[in-house]
C-alpha cells in the first residue's frame, strides 16, 4: 500500500540522500520534503502522513517540539528523530515524546529499517 | 596564569579522542573508507597562536564548518578542511556522476551537513560523558585563512588565550585531511576541568 512519508531537514544534502534511498525502495511512495518545522506543518494542513523523519537542529522550531506536534495530529503515524544530536538528553525527549529515534549519518540500513517498522 | 598539568592534559585528551572517535566513525560510514585519527594537542595558548599551529605548514585557504556549543561550559568547535580536500570529499559523499557545476553548488551544503554530522556527533559523546546536556547552535559554514578563522566574530579577541584541542584526521587512499579543533574560553575551560576531573576522579574510585 503507498505510504506518504515527510522528510524534515534544513540540509538538503540529508533530504536527498533520505529521499533517494526511499524511492529506491519504494518508488510509489509520496515522499515530502520539508526544510523546517513550520514548513512541515503548514504541508500537513492538507495531507495526511504516515511517517515522518525529522531532523533536530533547525531553524526557528526543533525537531522534538516538531514530533509534539505531529504526534498531536497524527496518532497513529510512524515518527522519528533523524539528528546528529545523538545525546542521551535528545533520545529521552524522544522517547518521553512518543518519538523513535536514528542518529546519523544517514545510511542505507537505517532508513530501510526505518521504513520496514512503519509498514506494519 | 593557568596551566595544565601533564595527568590534566592526558584526560583533556583522552576525553577529547573519545568524541573525536565518534566522528571518525560517522564520517568513515557516510563516505566507505576507513579514517586514521593523529594524537590530539591540547594547548592553553592565544587565539593567534592557535591559527599558526592549526594548520601546520600548510598554506592557502581553508573551508569548514562552525559550530557554538554551550551547556555548564560554552566553546566553539571547527571542521576545518585544506581546499582542495573539500571537493574531493563532497565528491566520495555525493554520487560521482554528478556534473561538476552541480557538484560545486551542493559543495556548501554537503561540507555544513558532514559538519554538522560530525561536530554534533563528537559533542554528543562528550556530553554524555561528563553527564552534561549540550546545546549547539546551526552549523555554520566558514571560509578563509587560519587566523580568520579562529578570530571570534563579536569582538577583537585576538590575544585571549583559549583552550585549544586539534587533531588531525586522513582519508585513506584519497587526498582528503581535516582537523577538528574546540576552542573553550577560560572561564568556560575552568568548569570543563572541573567536569573531566570529576569525571576521572569517579572512574578511579569505582
Amino acid at each position: 500500500m503507498s505510504k506518504k512519508i515527510l522528510v524534515v531537514d534544513d540540509s538538503r544534502m540529508s533530504r536527498m540522500m533520505i529521499s533517494a534511498i526511499i524511492k529506491s525502495r519504494q518508488p510509489e511512495w509520496e515522499i515530502i520534503e520539508a526544510e523546517d518545522g513550520v514548513s512541515a506543518l503548514k504541508v500537513c494542513e492538507s495531507i495526511d502522513i504516515d511517517m515522518a523523519t525529522l531532523d533536530y537542529n533547525m531553524p526557528g522550531m526543533d525537531g522534538i517540539t516538531l514530533g509534539i506536534e505531529l504526534r498531536k495530529q497524527f496518532p497513529d503515524a510512524h515518527l522519528s528523530m533523524l539528528t546528529a544530536n545523538v545525546q542521551e538528553a535528545a533520545r529521552e525527549k524522544a522517547e518521553a515524546a512518543g518519538i523513535g529515534f536514528i542518529g546519523k549519518p544517514v545510511t542505507e540500513e537505517k532508513i530501510i529499517s526505518f521504513i520496514t517498522a512503519g509498514e506494519g | 596564569m593557568i596551566e595544565f598539568s601533564e595527568i590534566e592534559k592526558d584526560a583533556f585528551a583522552e576525553i577529547f579522542n573519545i568524541g573525536i572517535g565518534h566522528a571518525a566513525a560517522s564520517l568513515s560510514q557516510m563516505i566507505g573508507q576507513e579514517v586514521k585519527l593523529a594524537i590530539p594537542v591540547v594547548e592553553l595558548l592565544e587565539r593567534d597562536k592557535a591559527a599558526v599551529i592549526l594548520t601546520g605548514d600548510k598554506q592557502g585557504n581553508i573551508t569548514g564548518v562552525r559550530e557554538k556549543f554551550e551547556g555548564s561550559f560554552q566553546g566553539e568547535t571547527l571542521l576545518l578542511f585544506p581546499e582542495e580536500s573539500s571537493l574531493e570529499l563532497v565528491r566520495l559523499l555525493l554520487s560521482e556522476d554528478l556534473p561538476l557545476d552541480m557538484l560545486t553548488e551542493m559543495e556548501q551544503e554537503a561540507l555544513t551537513e558532514v559538519g554538522n554530522i560530525i561536530l554534533t556527533g563528537c559533542l554528543s559523546s562528550l556530553a554524555d560523558l561528563l553527564k552534561e546536556e549540550i546545546s549547539n547552535d546551526l552549523p555554520i559554514f566558514v571560509q578563509g585563512d587560519a587566523d580568520n578563522l579562529l578570530k571570534c566574530h563579536e569582538k577583537e579577541e585576538k590575544e585571549t588565550t583559549v583552550m585549544f584541542l586539534k587533531t588531525m584526521f586522513d582519508v585513506q587512499g584519497k587526498n582528503i585531511q581535516g582537523y577538528v579543533t574546540f576552542l573553550m574560553e577560560l572561564d568556560a575551560m575552568d568548569l570543563f576541568r572541573e567536569k573531566v576531573s570529576r569525571l576521572f576522579a569517579m572512574e578511579m574510585e569505582s
